[in-house]
């Protein structure tokens, strides 16, 4: 089980708190204060993240993460690596090379058990002219890829993965993480995007070969900014398909997005209400493509709804 | 490392302090009440003296989060007594709630925040086989169970092994003595039930009488030996003296209750910890070290060992005794329950079954 | 399936209505339910009022305006079954 270096990104600039392994890490609302010794874990995180968000004290962090190596024989031997979140292991350990996908989904893991606060969807959300689309998304929809090829052409990524939405305005707030991208994803976003800053790929792992592409800077510097649903959009990725765009009803598309919610059990008749309010003042639409190239032009021309209601 | 958990402890007591802290004083209070399990419960006191919005933001994010999941444990648990209720209606069996689900049921104050796993219920003896078959006949049913710890739920416990509900995952645990069989300790579980008091808004369900409910989580929590929810499990019996313990005639009547029961060392310890560690307001009569007490050597060595016992389990909180405290405490749990013959075979096989593989699930 | 029926918890639920179709939260049991245009007509005429089977019959023929035949008795039928099995109504009691 190798990985291949993956060709080309320039490691970015070193950053001096990342060298001390431990730092503390910004991702949206979250503050994460980050141990780890793994070297190319700090080449990872130096490469994916906005410097400005990684520096050396916080007064208070809302995780604290510890990426290592396990106690025992695998340290050494065919070594792995655990993440740990303040003494609780919520995985099992894995290859020592996969120190990047594991601290993603770490994080993951972190946010959709700790934070309840909002209401958080399995969902990309991009946002343009102050609207956003919230695109949920199983396993396989092909959502990652579609996102990573709509915010290099004019969107702006608030997430790729989990939509954080607040429970008193039903507006979607930003996370901007690393975008992660499986198997042909992964050459396809390269040949897309020029310049991509992706990590190193990891061969192997639980979901195939996996790397993951740093946000576009607009995104980052726009973390801060919050903003109102307008298109709810369940893409479905073909090979060949034409790209179509197809009214979905609101009562399927309210079920489904609570579906997709990591946590509406939690928020009960409050987080029915805001999921319906967002159904309600959105446009629904089921979406399949084959081809990224078409699934620009028509999220280019997508209308937002007017006042009176979608 | 006492200082360490004193902050969490007096926050319990008086959650007023807690608007004053800096966010670094936050940032470790948060992990220590997230692994003690009472995050929820100082939100829950926070909101309803509305004082959540004087706390930091950062800090109360994850306040907000624990008090919408203590919301939905409540609505949970009342759902899923609902669902007891109709599952054994027939049989007639005077179910009696125990913990966490029968302080819901009875509006108690360790209630409020509470976050919760299994619900369990006592029920008698003779009825075991009949609410087993109904349960399993309305969806519970053991899944896989290693037979060693399924003879060893039946035999040495007091519960059949706890069923699941296929639809809801939620879990129930069937107990018909509230101490294992083999326990030294003789306890007359009529009494129990004599006393037992009914629940207004749900009919054939009992909740234990206020002495016997405290009793109870005493004797669980001091005596066996499992110490993950131990600050809150502590906390809730503090919460029931401040709670109970307004009517001056309850002191007496617990320690004649305790006596009868023959749960008097527990009720010792749980005085003594509550008043110590908590502030409880436990009268000085009832503290005085009586004949329910341990003599003094065994007290000073009880002090060290719970003391750490019933800190957050959380690093910042452990020392260099802290795993020698639980271990020793395990072990004594085992001994009040257990003849040496089996006590030393089931240690070691729950020592062998440790060193396995963890059991965490996959990522993604 | 004889005998009245009525919503069980009225207060429990919240719900939306759009183009005929219904999405229900009960509050008791967490559960939220998708309910098609015939579910979704049973569902608002027993928020009117309770009914047994023939009534309702009667009524979601009336509004939809649709025949009121075997085949829209035995689907009403299914429709408040399922009502039934996920605690959305319950049997009225006599003399209620």
């Amino acid at each position: 089980m190798t990985a291949v270096a993956a060709a080309a990104s320039r490691p970015a600039p070193p950053i001096a708190a990342i060298a001390a392994g431990d730092f503390f890490l910004r991702s949206g609302p979250f503050t994460t204060r980050v141990h780890t010794r793994i070297p190319h874990l700090l080449d990872g995180i130096a490469q994916l993240y906005e410097p400005s968000h990684i520096v050396a004290r916080r007064n208070f962090a809302d995780f604290h993460v510890t990426v290592a190596p396990p106690r025992g024989p695998r340290r050494w031997y065919r070594p792995q690596v655990l993440f740990h979140l303040d003494g609780v292991v919520p995985f099992k350990p894995l290859p020592l090379l996969h120190a990047v996908p594991i601290f993603e989904w770490g994080l993951n893991w972190c946010i959709v058990n700790r934070a309840n606060s909002y209401l958080i969807i399995h969902a990309a959300a991009i946002e343009k002219n102050g609207f956003v689309a919230i695109m949920p998304g199983v396993p396989g929809a092909g959502k990652s890829t579609l996102t990573a090829g709509l915010v290099n052409r004019g969107w702006r990524l608030l997430s790729d993965e989990m939509a954080l939405i607040s429970l008193t305005d039903g507006r979607v707030t930003p996370l901007v993480r690393p975008i992660s991208l499986k198997n042909e994803s992964i050459a396809l976003i390269r040949d897309f995007v020029p310049g991509a800053q992706l990590s190193a790929a990891c061969h192997d792992t639980i979901k195939g070969t996996v790397a993951h592409l740093k946000p576009p800077q607009e995104s980052l510097n726009r973390v801060d900014e919050p903003a109102r649903p307008a298109w709810i959009i369940f893409p479905h990725y073909v090979n060949g398909l034409p790209a179509t765009l197809a009214t979905y009803s609101k009562a399927a598309s309210l079920i489904e997005i609570a579906r997709n919610a990591f946590n509406y059990s939690v928020h009960g008749a409050r987080g029915f209400a805001v999921l319906a309010d967002i159904v309600e003042s959105s446009r629904c639409y089921r979406f399949s493509y084959g081809n990224l190239d078409e699934a620009v032009e028509v999220f280019a021309a997508l209308e937002p709804p007017t006042r009176a209601g979608a | 490392m006492r200082i360490s958990a004193d902050r969490l402890r007096k926050a319990l007591q008086d959650s007023e302090i807690l608007p004053t802290l800096s966010l670094s004083e936050w940032d470790l209070v948060i992990r220590q009440a997230q692994r003690a399990g009472v995050l929820a419960r100082l939100a829950i006191q926070l909101d309803a003296r509305n004082l959540l919005d004087a706390v930091a933001a950062a800090p109360r994010q994850h306040l907000l989060a624990e008090r919408a999941l203590a919301e939905k444990h409540e609505r949970d648990v009342r759902w899923e007594v609902r669902c007891i209720q109709e599952a054994l209606a027939e049989s007639g069996v005077p179910i009696v709630l125990l913990k966490g689900a029968a302080y819901t049921l009875a509006g108690l104050p360790p209630a409020r925040g509470r976050l919760f796993n299994d619900i369990d219920i006592l029920v008698p003896r003779a009825a075991l086989d009949v609410v087993e078959q109904l349960l399993r006949r309305s969806g519970w049913s053991t899944g896989d169970i290693d037979p060693y710890d399924e003879r060893y739920y039946r035999r040495w416990m007091h519960q059949i092994p706890p069923l699941t509900h296929w639809g809801r995952r939620t879990t129930i645990d069937v107990h018909h003595t509230i101490i294992p069989e083999t326990v030294r300790l003789d306890l007359r579980v009529e009494k129990l039930f004599a006393a037992a008091t009914p629940v207004a808004s749900a009919s054939g369900i009992l909740t234990l009488a206020p002495a016997d409910m405290i009793l109870h989580s005493a004797t669980h929590l001091l005596n066996e030996g499992e110490f993950a929810r131990g600050l809150r499990d502590l906390d809730d019996i503090a919460q029931l003296f401040r709670h109970f313990g307004r009517d001056a005639a309850f002191w007496p009547h617990l320690a004649e209750r305790a006596g009868e029961l023959d749960l008097r060392r527990p009720r010792y310890y749980a005085l003594r910890y509550a008043a110590m560690l908590l502030g409880a307001p436990v009268p000085a009569a009832a503290l005085a070290a009586g004949p329910d007490a341990p003599n003094r050597l065994l007290r000073a060595v009880m002090d060290t060992l719970f003391e750490r016992a019933l800190r957050p389990d959380h690093r910042s909180c452990r020392d260099g005794l802290s795993g020698t405290a639980l271990w020793l405490l395990y072990v004594r749990s085992h001994y009040l329950r257990m003849p040496p013959y089996l006590l030393i075979p089931h240690l070691l096989r729950k020592a062998y079954r440790r060193t396995i593989t963890p059991d965490a699930s996959g990522p993604g | 399936m004889t005998g009245r029926w009525r919503v069980a918890s009225p207060a429990a639920l919240s719900w939306r209505s759009w183009a005929g179709e219904i999405v229900v939260y009960d509050d008791g049991s967490g559960d939220t339910h998708y309910l098609e245009p015939l579910a979704a007509e049973v569902f608002e005429r027993l928020l009117d009022a309770p009914a047994d089977l023939d009534e309702l019959a009667a009524r979601v023929a009336q509004s939809l305006a649709v025949d009121r035949d075997d085949e829209l008795a035995q689907a009403i039928g299914a429709v408040v079954d399922k009502f039934r099995a996920c605690g959305l109504v319950a049997r009225q009691a006599a003399g209620a």
